[in-house]
């Protein structure tokens, strides 16, 4: 059940129409319902896992916050990362280290181990998983009381327009929310919520799947058949594909929460207006970034421990990111491009600080339009590697773009219909991005609303791609 | 919630002009639409021509069939076996299946008229006539179902909730029914080379893409039609449209034709024909039409004068 399918929108018309006639306790135990059967809909054994980490988290959180011994505390705790990140490990990871075991033992000349068991990858399970140890660390840290109700505490986990794809919320953000009585459906609410949904559902529906359709036959060729110019046409489309379809998704979750009374936290704010990698990643997939920061980073040290460990930490923060991805080299690459590019950032701003005092606003303004446009381009290098179905893809379509370059009639009308989806909501963000508000639409007339609402319907009407695609960030 | 209703009332009040705009000025959205739009007049038509002592005869497919059967070869050749004035309708959407056809033809030629055709050519692509799921509901739903077939397609013809509710949408909104048909018409006609790079990306796409194929092939909804067509045996004839790449019809649709009594022409879809045949690599030209219709009036007409009506 796709937030872009009619299924899910039958669904939520009559989630929403019931959960409105229930108080706030009733109102908890139907959407738990409700979020079973949407997270049922994909494998009703999935519910099982699901079932399973919640149980599980929700007793050693209460083992946590009942001792005062601190030994007892880092026992349960840890033993709550070890299943959690157990479960995510077998189910996400398992094939792809028997994979890489066998090729290792196979190049020595060994006899490999092929197992019988063949395990599915869980629908959502990288994001319910984080979402579960955070609250278990949080509560060990002190940040969170323990939840006293279960199955407030399996709504928490299970809540359905962020189960499967995020944002991934933390447990001082969105449980008091669950615990507490909600705000009813208020103007200002229902504002917020038809503008998100409308604009998640554009990015998704046109901007991603036409994308998609664009990049598809470029990453499906023989790099051997592809020229720079195409190579570069297939890495532009597949950024705003990526783009497209998780902020899309993101904002349709946000979107419904608010109809619902929750508000889940921003996960994207225009990332590619962003100077400079540290930047792009305060803009992308906020809540993976400030997960990894919190809970992986700042455990590693973070920035306290001299220059060298902070790169370290931050090289190695970002390819367990990549790896949080996907079992594949390719995201481990893709994640320390980023490690990397952060690390040399940090070094070249400590070398060089940036000093544009003094300067007119127009050379500032070239400067900064220069740094969007230079990390934009980085940013696009790293998703060749994201999108390649193999490292061996990724280089050669990284060297096709230092090969050969021809303007071919499949690169000029590529180009067109980028422009013709692109242009019209990129001039959208950069007005958003002038004003420094996500929600600047919704503080202006009535009139340039429905003018904006109505372009956006007559896109999703007309402009759908002939192909629509699966969520990317589904397999994640 | 007074300035959000503005806003929702301004898109509703838009919509609404949409589809009147819709309504007025579909049949220019396509050849397409204007041909399903005639489809009406047909029955008139023969009803009229046959009163006035006219052979009808009815070629039921899709854009192949209206290519390979050339109409002005058909009636010259029912002329030379001497049948009085005859005179060739097409029923034939494009895009379309054994389904469309089935819906099409109830709707046009319902059990409970008496207007028949005297002959129907049925003509089909290796795969039309086998079981498949609906194509296009839409299409369906806004031009080719019958109101009271409707609840059997809502019920058993479409197989999810998303064929359902486009299936719903398209018989109550033509602004929502005809939407795939402005992409490709703005992009035709603005967007230099869309044609040739269109058909790269589709292709990509179809192969990226996994079609749910039944084990058995089957032929059921063809038996369907065939009980549809409430015509003897004698006044139907199957026949293959020639492909760029020959083959045989399949051998769930010859089982039922033999039950049926059919008569099946497939000698031409077996042959090889030349690639000038099909000037854009999958429709017949003229003259390789012309030439396919006299073979199948060689082949299958066995019938003497008057014996037909």
């Amino acid at each position: 059940m796709w937030f872009n399918s009619y299924s899910f929108w039958i669904f939520f018309v009559v989630v929403l129409g019931v959960y409105h006639l229930f108080g706030h306790r009733l109102q908890n135990r139907f959407l738990l319902i409700a979020s079973y059967f949407f997270y049922g809909c994909w494998d009703w054994r999935f519910l099982l896992l699901i079932l399973f980490t919640t149980a599980f988290d929700f007793y050693a959180a209460g083992r946590i916050a009942a001792s005062e011994d601190a030994a007892t505390r880092k026992r349960w705790v840890t033993a709550s990362v070890v299943v959690e990140l157990g479960i995510l490990g077998l189910f996400k990871y398992f094939g792809f280290f028997l994979g890489e075991l066998n090729r290792l033992l196979f190049t020595l000349g060994l006899e490999h181990w092929e197992p019988g068991l063949r395990l599915i990858l869980p629908v959502g399970i990288s994001f319910y998983t984080f979402q579960a140890l955070s609250y278990t660390i949080d509560v060990y840290r002190g940040r969170t009381a323990p939840c006293r109700h279960f199955l407030d505490f399996a709504l928490y986990i299970s809540f359905f327009p962020q189960l499967v794809a995020g944002p991934i919320e933390r447990s001082h953000h969105l449980l008091p929310q669950v615990e507490n009585p909600r705000p009813r459906l208020s103007e200002a609410r229902f504002r917020e919520g038809l503008y998100l949904v409308l604009t998640g559902l554009f990015l998704k529906v046109v901007i991603a799947d036409n994308m998609a359709w664009l990049a598809n036959p470029i990453f499906s060729s023989a790099t051997e058949d592809l020229n720079g110019a195409e190579v570069l046409l297939g890495a532009y489309a597949f950024s705003f594909q990526i783009y497209g379809d998780f902020a899309g998704y993101s904002a349709i979750a946000i979107g419904v929460s608010k109809w619902l009374g929750f508000d889940l936290m921003e996960n994207f704010r225009r990332p590619y207006f962003a100077r400079n990698p540290r930047e792009f990643w305060q803009r992308w997939h906020i809540s993976l970034s400030s997960w990894l920061r919190d809970y992986l980073y700042i455990p590693l040290g973070g920035n306290r421990r001299g220059e060298g460990r902070t790169r370290r930490n931050l090289v190695l923060t970002m390819v367990l990111g990549g790896l949080w991805h996907g079992a594949a080299w390719t995201f481990v690459v893709w994640g320390a491009i980023h490690g990397l590019w952060l690390a040399t950032h940090r070094a070249w701003i400590a070398r060089f600080p940036s000093s544009q005092n003094g300067k007119g606003i127009w050379w500032r303004r070239g400067a900064d339009a220069f740094k969007v446009v230079a990390t934009f381009h980085l940013v696009c290098l790293g998703w060749i590697f994201f999108r390649a179905e193999s490292l061996g893809q990724a280089f050669g379509l990284i060297s096709a773009l230092g090969g050969e370059w021809e303007v071919s009639d499949f690169f000029r009308t590529g180009v067109s219909l980028m422009l013709f989806f692109l242009v019209p909501w990129l001039i959208f963000e950069c007005w958003m991005e002038k004003k420094g508000d996500s929600f600047a639409l919704l503080r202006s007339s009535w009139l340039v609303r429905a003018a904006l609402y109505l372009y956006l319907i007559f896109m999703l009407l007309f402009f759908a791609a002939p192909t629509p695609v699966e969520f990317i960030y589904f397999q994640f | 919630m007074k300035t959000e209703l503005k806003v929702i009332l301004s898109l509703v009040f838009v919509l609404l002009l949409g589809e009147a705009g819709s309504r007025a000025f579909e049949s220019r959205l396509s050849a397409d639409v204007r041909q399903m739009l005639a489809f009406e007049e047909i029955p008139q038509e023969i009803a009229e021509a046959q009163a006035a002592g006219q052979t009808c005869v009815l070629v039921l497919g899709n854009s192949l069939a209206r290519a390979a059967v050339d109409s002005e070869t058909l009636e010259i050749g029912l002329i030379e076996k001497g049948w009085p004035q005859p005179k060739v309708f097409y029923l034939a959407p494009d895009g379309s299946g054994v389904n469309e056809w089935t819906t099409a033809y109830r709707k046009h030629f319902p059990s409970s008229k008496t207007i028949r055709p005297d002959l129907l050519i049925l003509v089909t692509g290796p795969g039309h006539l086998l079981d498949h799921s609906v194509r296009s509901p839409e299409k369906l739903s806004a031009f080719l179902a019958a109101p009271q077939d409707r609840g059997e397609i809502f019920r058993d013809w479409l197989t999810t909730d998303s064929e359902r509710c486009r299936f719903v949408l398209a018989g109550v909104s033509r602004l929502f029914a005809n939407r795939d048909r402005v992409r490709p018409l703005m992009f035709y006609n603005l967007v230099p080379g869309y044609e040739v790079t269109a058909q790269r990306l589709n292709r990509a796409g179809r192969e990226g893409r996994e079609e749910s194929v039944p084990a058995v092939a089957t032929a059921n909804r063809f038996r369907t039609l065939l009980d549809s067509l409430d015509l003897p045996a004698d006044r139907v004839i199957l026949a293959g449209a020639p492909l760029p790449e020959s083959y045989r019809l399949p051998e769930a649709v010859l089982k039922a034709t033999s039950e049926w009594g059919i008569a099946v022409f497939d000698d031409s879809a077996a042959a090889e024909w030349p690639s000038e045949a099909f000037p854009d690599g999958y429709h017949m030209g003229p003259s390789a039409a012309g030439v396919f219709t006299d073979e199948l009036l060689q082949a299958t007409f066995q019938f003497e004068p008057g014996v037909i009506r």
